[in-house]
């Protein structure tokens, strides 16, 4: 330990001796007591509403809800219950997971909800949610224009309140996780990769700019406050820790996922195109598994997304996911749904395919662990352990720890 | 068998010193210790039935509050405290020392809040960079790149005095 971090160890502990005064103590308590309840209340409230109190009833009925095949494809408890990833089925097997069902140590999960008004008088449409539970989105008006900000809601949080984050020119996308949001900027001819943490203004990330495969890739990623990316201009995939990090090249090729702490990179020959093989590099240490991929998982409009320990590719007709260790791929039967465009994402248990179309937009919701499928009438998006969920005129955001 | 209320009102009561010294270390100030203690309480208080290392509820509150501390920067800061009102330096050697400390308290005090989490998490717990990174919830190289940042605005701040230590002596040594 050097002489200031001595200093400052020593300049802490000297604020260790504030002794709170009994008034303090007695009027702190009274806050904390009467906000607890508060805070109880209007939780009860909440969850009734959500209808999260029949979550809890079902949560402990649901092996024997799915081993039956009677439960209902909307039913939230297979979300709120679902565990970690297990060992994934071939096509056609049976979609149950390992023990038929959830284990009996999941617990119904936390949901809140943002409403869409915006302070710009648009309404919130959501790019994603974040790894920590926030909402990341744009304002949209009724005419189909947007507000050109993009927004951020921690929604987990206490603050449900969208505040802007920056105006940039282009926005197509954004991520995120508790400390940074990353977004492309379109600078000139091209997009550049900004981020900002809280504590000050936007930064640039790198100096290559932002490739974008086949104009439906997002060409960057966030998790555990590390952004990945592809530059536009050498085709390497770049790593940085936090705003303020100094990017890092990890490995050349097209980062076409990233669960931290694995990127999931695409390989390319010397004109940019695929190889079939996909490095999983491990961002802190840099030490790269090689996987394939077929032939028809690597055309230009394909989405991919990884998770926790899952790797997943949509063609536009079915969903693969790939055990990120085994890669024993998973072909989901049922179709995908249809619509102007599409959205791929997962988090911890989660694979959801989100469509959005001019009647209506459409989610394909898959749950890792028990081979489960639900289709919600509406977009929705995993990240983490959340699912973030559109019902009409509010988004929901569901927890399964 | 005392309910679950009772159980939390025994432990605040018996910690309620320590955390509130915890919070200042954390803020740096009354104000805003209270503020965080109070937080930190009131939503240990209402998962209190859900918390499930019951053992260590002190470690939970804690945690609780080193990472509001460090998601603070979500808020809007409209107002910033400071020491005291701005004063010329005097003439005085025997108080540079205290000069250099006050210097050293404020800069402290003007980190933003996640920098000075870490800093708390660093030094003061005398955490590891992993330990720090899994109570704050992001990553080891966040935790060494805002430890870095963190001194390097300290030291940067104790230079000017430094300098203006060493334009006195000088001052003197002519006089």
């Amino acid at each position: 330990m050097e002489d200031l971090e001595r200093l400052v160890a020593g300049r802490l502990r000297a604020l260790d001796d504030a002794a709170p005064s009994p008034e303090l103590h007695e009027r702190l308590m009274s806050r904390v007591n009467h906000q607890v309840k508060t805070r109880r209340r209007r939780r009860r409230i909440a969850q009734a509403a959500a209808g999260l109190s029949l979550v809890a009833a079902a949560a402990v009925v649901t092996p024997l809800a799915l081993d039956s095949g009677a439960s209902s494809p909307s039913d939230p408890s297979m979300l709120a219950a679902s565990e970690r990833p297990g060992p994934l089925h071939e096509r056609g097997s049976a979609p149950s997971g390992p023990g038929g069902g959830p284990s009996g140590s999941a617990r119904p999960g936390t949901a809140g909800g943002v409403p869409r008004d915006l302070p710009s008088g648009k309404i919130l449409n959501a790019f994603g949610v974040t790894s920590d539970g926030a909402v990341l989105g744009t304002g949209v008006g009724p005419k189909g224009r947007s507000d050109g900000v993009l927004w951020r809601a921690d929604v987990s949080g206490l603050l449900a309140v969208p505040s802007p984050v920056a105006e940039p020119k282009g926005l197509y996308a954004a991520s995120g996780s508790r400390n940074m949001t990353i977004w492309a900027e379109r600078r000139g001819g091209a997009y550049e990769l900004m981020c900002r943490s809280g504590e000050g203004e936007a930064v640039q990330l790198g100096s290559g700019g932002v490739a974008r495969r086949g104009g439906v890739g997002v060409g960057f990623h966030a998790d555990r406050d590390v952004a990945v990316w592809t530059d536009k201009a050498e085709g390497t995939v770049w790593t940085a820790h936090g705003c303020d990090g100094v990017p890092e090249p990890l490995t050349l090729g097209y980062a076409a996922g990233f669960a931290y702490p694995y990127a999931y990179v695409l390989s390319t020959d010397g004109r940019g195109r695929p190889t079939g093989e996909v490095q999983r590099v491990q961002v802190e240490t840099g030490t790269q598994e090689t996987r394939e991929l077929p032939r028809t998982h690597l055309a230009k409009d394909v989405l991919y997304t990884a998770g926790a320990g899952t790797f997943s590719v949509a063609d536009g007709r079915s969903l693969t996911v790939y055990d990120a260790e085994t890669w024993q791929a998973s072909q989901l039967p049922e179709p995908l749904p249809t619509g102007d465009s599409a959205s791929l994402t997962a988090g911890d248990g989660l694979v959801v395919y989100s469509t959005h179309g001019q009647d209506a937009d459409k989610a394909l919701i898959y749950e890792t662990g028990s081979g489960q499928t639900r289709v919600h009438d509406g977009e929705a998006y995993a990240k983490g352990e959340w699912l973030l969920t559109r019902d009409d005129e509010a988004y929901r955001l569901t927890s399964a720890p | 068998m005392r309910g679950a209320g009772g159980q939390f009102e025994e432990f605040v009561a018996n910690r309620f010193p320590a955390l509130f010294r915890y919070a200042y270390v954390l803020t740096g100030n009354q104000h805003d210790a209270e503020d965080l203690v109070q937080e930190a309480l009131t939503r240990t208080g209402v998962a209190w039935g859900r918390i499930r290392r019951k053992d260590d509820p002190e470690g939970y509150v804690r945690t609780t509050m080193a990472r509001i501390m460090a998601n603070r920067w979500r808020r809007p800061r409209l107002e910033h405290l400071v020491e005291g009102v701005p004063e010329h330096a005097a003439d005085d050697p025997g108080l540079d020392r205290v000069h250099e400390m006050d210097g050293l308290d404020a800069a402290l005090t003007a980190l933003p809040p996640r920098m000075r989490a870490v800093l708390v998490l660093r030094y003061f717990e005398q955490l590891s960079e992993e330990e720090t990174a899994r109570v704050l919830g992001c990553s080891r190289g966040t935790v060494k790149s805002q430890a870095s940042r963190a001194l390097a605005k300290l030291r940067a701040s104790m230079l000017p005095q430094e300098a203006e230590q060493s334009l006195m002596e000088d001052r003197r040594g002519r006089s």
